[in-house]
């Protein structure tokens, strides 16, 4: 009982005082996904060698559950949620190596049919381990706006997603045979809180 | 009473609830730094815990002329210490916080909890720091105020209720008590009020007196209420506020039937206090003792009023003149 009396009061005056208004609050949060894992390979003989195209190598972020994981105290406030900004960087690229990466992006909300996100092609993959704008909100990109509009929603309800990427490498030169790095994909989210 | 104390301990409770913060970045906010966290606060709840010392020294009389031997009143106000323009926005600056910003520039105006209740798109985004890496936490909206003037009273204004009563001494002495004792309120804490008074009959001394068409006194009051909330019986967490006001004053009054005309004109100060006792452990952290607000000020105060006296029932209205202009609207019974 204690423990609810100070938001209980807090609560009566907000509404008390702000009558019919209410309480409208933005918390953002900018979200780091796990790394993704990836390697690119080249035969033996190749290694050291200029190639023009890798095989795909297809990878996937996993589950991912921004909402219950970063939000879950605000959702029954919510009232929506903006993906301001998407970026990436990538790390532990071998020194050496040197690639750009082709890009292909599908995401798939709660587990169900996959849609475009994105097609981009990195360059110099192994220059970019600060962040890079994949996306911002409000500036035209090769980002599909109906994706963006799907996972707002799917945050907003709390669903989960999932990023399928298929990764081609481009004017490669590995100096190893397998090459290992991961790219590191963040999520600048806002929800929106209407508390009445 | 009760409930207006309640509300202010409930200060630290209401930022977050303006921000939308929920617990889990209520550590972030604690985690910034308690210097922050302070600076912030004090910023924010200002207008709240001034309004509320002004308030307090509202209401002691409401006519210079002192009762007969044991003649006696029972008074009940309700003041509301009016917010000043200046006191509905604070401006944050960055140079003053540790592990706060704004990104939008090096300062920015924000409500007060007294201030207009803002939309989030009119309201700048602070952003919270860890302190050991330097890296963004969380960006919040900053707190909005209550819009009161929107939406609950006519005019920007803290509340604050009053009762005491007045008895008359010899020698031309009236003095004047205000006492609630310790009310435990079920189990979540306390409040207890005392305030003294006393008023002297000076026109007694001044030559001439019987054909002086006033009355003429001097004033003296004190008034201290103290309050505890317990936030976490089990942790050892309170909330403490503390509220005193003095008022020194010179009081000219005349009465013309029914009605008595008075007014005042002295010093009056507050000091008030408000302080988070306990520990407090966040997941990186624990803080003991996180919050501790003072505020204190004096000033020349000067105030006029009407009495209307109808056998016993006495109505009043005063308007005191002070940096936060106070309106106390009363009523009582008045024997003597």
């Amino acid at each position: 009982m204690q423990k609810r009396l100070l938001p209980f009061l807090s609560l009566l005056l907000i509404i008390w005082g702000c009558g019919e208004a209410g309480i409208q609050s933005d918390i953002s949060k900018n979200v780091e996904i796990d790394p993704i894992d990836i390697e690119l390979s080249v035969q033996p003989f190749l290694v050291g060698q200029d190639i023009e195209e890798t095989p795909p190598v297809p990878v996937s972020t996993g589950t991912i559950d921004i909402s219950d994981n970063e939000f879950s105290e605000y959702l029954d406030d919510a009232t929506k949620f903006t993906i301001n900004k998407i970026t990436y960087s990538i790390v532990n690229f071998p020194n050496g190596s040197r690639a750009d990466l082709d890009l292909n992006i599908d995401i798939a909300i709660a587990g169900g049919g996959s849609q475009d996100l994105l097609e981009i092609l990195i360059e110099d993959a192994q220059d970019n381990v600060d962040d890079v704008i994949l996306y911002q909100a409000g500036t035209s990109g090769n980002v599909s706006a109906s994706a963006i509009q799907a996972l707002e929603q799917a945050l907003l309800n709390s669903q989960t997603f999932e990023m399928d990427i298929e990764i081609v490498g481009r004017n490669v030169n590995l100096q190893e045979e397998n090459v290992n790095f991961q790219i590191v994909f963040k999520f600048d989210v806002t929800t929106r809180l209407q508390l009445d | 009473m009760k409930r207006i104390n309640k509300i202010f301990i409930a200060g630290l409770m209401l930022l977050m609830t303006s921000f939308g913060l929920r617990a889990q970045d209520f550590d972030a906010f604690l985690e910034a730094g308690i210097a922050d966290a302070n600076k912030l606060l004090e910023s924010y709840m200002q207008p709240a815990f001034e309004g509320f010392g002004y308030g307090m020294a509202n209401g002691w009389y409401n006519t210079a002329a002192t009762h007969k031997v044991l003649g006696f009143d029972l008074s009940v106000t309700v003041s509301a210490a009016r917010v000043p323009t200046s006191r509905e926005f604070f401006t944050f600056r960055n140079s003053d916080y540790s592990n706060v910003r704004y990104d939008g520039g090096a300062s920015v105006d924000i409500p007060t909890l007294f201030g207009p209740n803002l939309g989030a798109d009119d309201l700048p985004q602070l952003t919270f720091l860890d302190p050991d890496t330097g890296e963004e936490v969380v960006r919040i909206s900053a707190p909005t105020g209550l819009g009161v003037e929107e939406d609950f009273m006519p005019f920007n204004a803290v509340p604050v209720p009053m009762a005491q009563i007045g008895l008359g001494l010899p020698k031309g002495f009236e003095l004047k008590l205000r006492y609630v004792p310790e009310q435990t309120i079920d189990e979540d804490g306390s409040v207890k009020l005392f305030g003294i008074g006393v008023m002297h009959d000076i026109k007694q001394w001044l030559p001439g007196e019987k054909i002086l068409p006033f009355d003429l006194s001097v004033f003296l009051g004190y008034t201290n209420l103290q309050s505890s909330i317990f936030i976490d019986v089990d942790e050892n967490q309170t909330a403490e506020f503390d509220a005193s006001s003095v008022v020194a004053q010179g009081v000219i009054s005349k009465k013309i039937l029914f009605l008595t005309a008075f007014a005042g004109v002295g010093y009056s100060s507050y000091d008030v206090g408000f302080n988070m006792l306990g520990t407090y452990t966040t997941e990186t952290s624990t803080f003991t003792n996180p919050i501790g607000l003072n505020y204190k000020k004096g000033g020349l105060r000067t105030n006029v009023g009407v009495r209307l006296k109808l056998l016993f029932l006495t109505l009043t209205g005063e308007y005191a003149f002070q940096e936060y202009n106070t309106m106390s609207v009363g009523f009582g019974f008045s024997f003597r």
